[in-house]
């Protein structure tokens, strides 16, 4: 109770913390350095919304590069100058044509796209439970990818979208990865979140007790998609090209981990694990050019996640929030302090 | 709001049918407002079924249910919830992992929870919400005896309060109709005894209308006041427990009598 009237200034003092740490980021690092910064808080924003669908709700979809896909694609439209968009995209709708958004909106736009897209294929496909909704939402990827190179009055087909302004910086990955946090968390630790955990933990007994079981569901995954979107668009404009295999199973599978590993619902323990796998995935590449073992940090990788699957089936973090003050506080006093951590 | 002939839930002639098996077929009962109803049967003798079928777990191949003067056939079970009714299983259905106070609080967001909107931007309604489901769903764990439990991981808690839980979480959705299906499956007979006495209570101080599927006949009998016996997914029977006892069909079919007078 007490944590909900102290989180609002909570929050704001670990973001003006973070922006601290993003300024010294930018004033030391070098732009590779800082590229790689961008890629740990965009796969903070995809880990953290995949959470909304897959770690609160309990639906198994392996659906967000599909999402990112279609806000990437909509969010560099968007935001390409008309003339550029006139060479290089001759068969555009004349609707899309004139357009030229600035980042903010056009990053927008892409996540509601994608949210739209996920609500309207949710309501047949989260029919599914399991297995088949994440077999039903790979098939989603692979049907994105295919109309990516299909319209190619859009889209540019298998060429993709190159030359994109890299717009973005880590202050705006940054900001929304403050945003995907706030968002989620408010989310967990309120009436609408609990029924999402109701949901995953029992369907038909949530819905005996009026949760809306179908709606939530959609809504759940929109918002991951919306969040994905974003991500998508932040995206493309840091490593400058879209096309259609640039989101592809294999980032659906390292994002899974990420969630898996993290603690399935835990916001801290995905946010954690996002960062770290980026971290290692790109740290480790140097050694195994010098040892001329390629692919071993993957191996590692996956061998780290049967382990933590044996050992701690919950994922790192289970569903909790881990609080460093109440660990303290617990420490001073064993006795006196509830035991309402699963932890 | 009772419907024309006054009662609550009425079950006219409901037959389901799992492929080629008929579980129940011309069922018909009613429960008037404010009765405490027994369902009866021997085993795998679709009382389950009913109560799947009322609730809008299964949708009946055929018959009507109405609810508050409302046709409810084939409602999904959200929308049942909504109109009033609210139920316990028979195989224990919690948030396993979540805390008890969680468990009852989910009960509690249909009718006071707030929106997405409200919730994410931190408005004064979805904290007030948030305050009163906190209280309401203590409240519910007190009527049970269960509020110095409230935090504790339900999976963790015995078998008797985990039933008490689903209890209280039942009773947070503030239900016209609540329907237990075999609440005291697997209990002591003093936690049976206990748990009939909780029943009265509620039904009493609550003016609630309960329907319970049981198997204990000694606490069926003493504290319901209508009965409705099924056998093989027919109407065996109804009246009050007297008029049941001493109902010779259900004797034979269910209750049992000794051998020679049955050959007699």
């Amino acid at each position: 109770m007490s944590d909900r009237d102290t989180f609002l200034p909570k929050f704001a003092a670990l973001a003006l913390i973070g922006a601290g740490l993003v300024f010294w980021a930018r004033s030391v690092l070098d732009p590779y350095a800082l590229s790689i910064v961008m890629f740990v808080g965009i796969n903070v924003i995809l880990a953290v919304s995949l959470n909304i669908s897959n770690g609160f709700t309990g639906l198994f979809s392996l659906g967000h590069p599909a999402f990112m896909t279609i806000g990437g694609y909509m969010t560099a439209i968007l935001v390409m100058p008309a003339a550029r968009k006139g060479l290089m995209l001759p068969d555009l709708p004349a609707f899309l044509a004139g357009q030229e958004w600035s980042f903010l909106p056009a990053l927008l736009a892409g996540g509601s796209l994608s949210a739209l897209v996920a609500v309207i294929v949710g309501f047949p496909v989260l029919r599914l439970r399991g297995h088949y909704l994440a077999v039903a939402t790979l098939g989603l990827i692979f049907i994105v990818q295919s109309l990516a190179v299909n319209l190619d009055g859009v889209t540019r087909g298998a060429l993709g979208l190159s030359g994109l302004p890299s717009l973005t910086t880590t202050w705006w990955v940054y900001g929304f990865v403050l945003l995907t946090l706030f968002v989620c968390w408010r989310l967990k630790h309120s009436s609408l979140g609990r029924t999402m955990l109701a949901i995953r933990e029992n369907e038909l007994a949530a819905a005996c007790l009026g949760v809306r079981v179908a709606r939530t569901r959609v809504f759940a995954f929109a918002l991951g998609a919306f969040f994905a979107g974003i991500a998508g668009g932040l995206w493309v404009h840091v490593v400058t090209l879209i096309s259609p295999d640039s989101f592809s199973f294999g980032l659906a599978f390292q994002l899974v981990v990420m969630v898996v590993v993290g603690g399935t619902g835990s916001i801290t323990g995905a946010s954690i694990v996002a960062a770290v796998l980026t971290l290692a995935t790109e740290f480790l590449k140097p050694v195994e050019e010098s040892l001329n073992l390629y692919g071993a940090s993957q191996i590692a990788i996956a061998v780290g996640v049967i382990l933590i699957l044996i050992y701690r089936p919950a994922g790192l973090f289970g569903t909790a929030e881990p609080q460093p003050l109440n660990l303290i506080k617990r420490l001073g006093s064993r006795h006196t302090s509830p035991a309402n951590s699963p932890e | 709001m009772p419907s024309d002939n006054g009662a609550l839930l009425s079950v006219r002639q409901l037959n389901k049918s799992f492929g080629g098996i008929k579980a129940l077929s011309g069922v018909d009962f009613e429960i008037p407002q404010g009765v405490l109803a027994g369902l009866i049967g021997p085993n795998g003798s679709g009382k389950t079924t009913a109560f799947n079928l009322v609730t809008g777990v299964l949708k009946p191949t055929s018959g009507q249910i109405v609810f508050r003067a409302v046709d409810v056939t084939g409602n999904a079970p959200e929308r049942n919830a909504e109109l009033g009714m609210a139920r316990t299983f028979q195989n224990i259905r919690l948030f396993r992992d979540l805390p008890v106070i969680d468990n009852v609080m989910v009960g509690l967001h249909m009718r006071n929870g707030p929106g997405f909107w409200s919730t994410v931007l931190g408005l004064p309604r979805a904290s007030i919400a948030e305050r009163n489901i906190r209280k309401e769903a203590l409240e519910a764990l007190e009527v049970l005896g269960l509020a110095d439990k409230a935090h504790q991981i339900v999976a963790n808690l015995p078998y008797g309060d985990q039933r008490k839980v689903e209890f209280a979480r039942a009773l947070a959705t503030k239900p016209q109709l609540l329907l237990l299906d075999e609440p005291t499956a697997g209990m002591n007979p003093q936690e049976t005894a206990d748990l009939g006495k909780t029943i009265s209570k509620l039904h009493k101080d609550l003016s609630l209308t309960v329907l319970l599927v049981e198997h204990d006949m000694k606490m069926v009998m003493g504290i319901c006041e209508e009965l409705t016996v099924i056998n093989q997914g027919k109407m065996l029977a109804s009246g009050t427990p007297q008029e049941i006892q001493n109902n010779s069909a259900v004797i034979d079919a269910y209750l049992g009598r000794r051998r020679e007078k049955h050959d007699a």
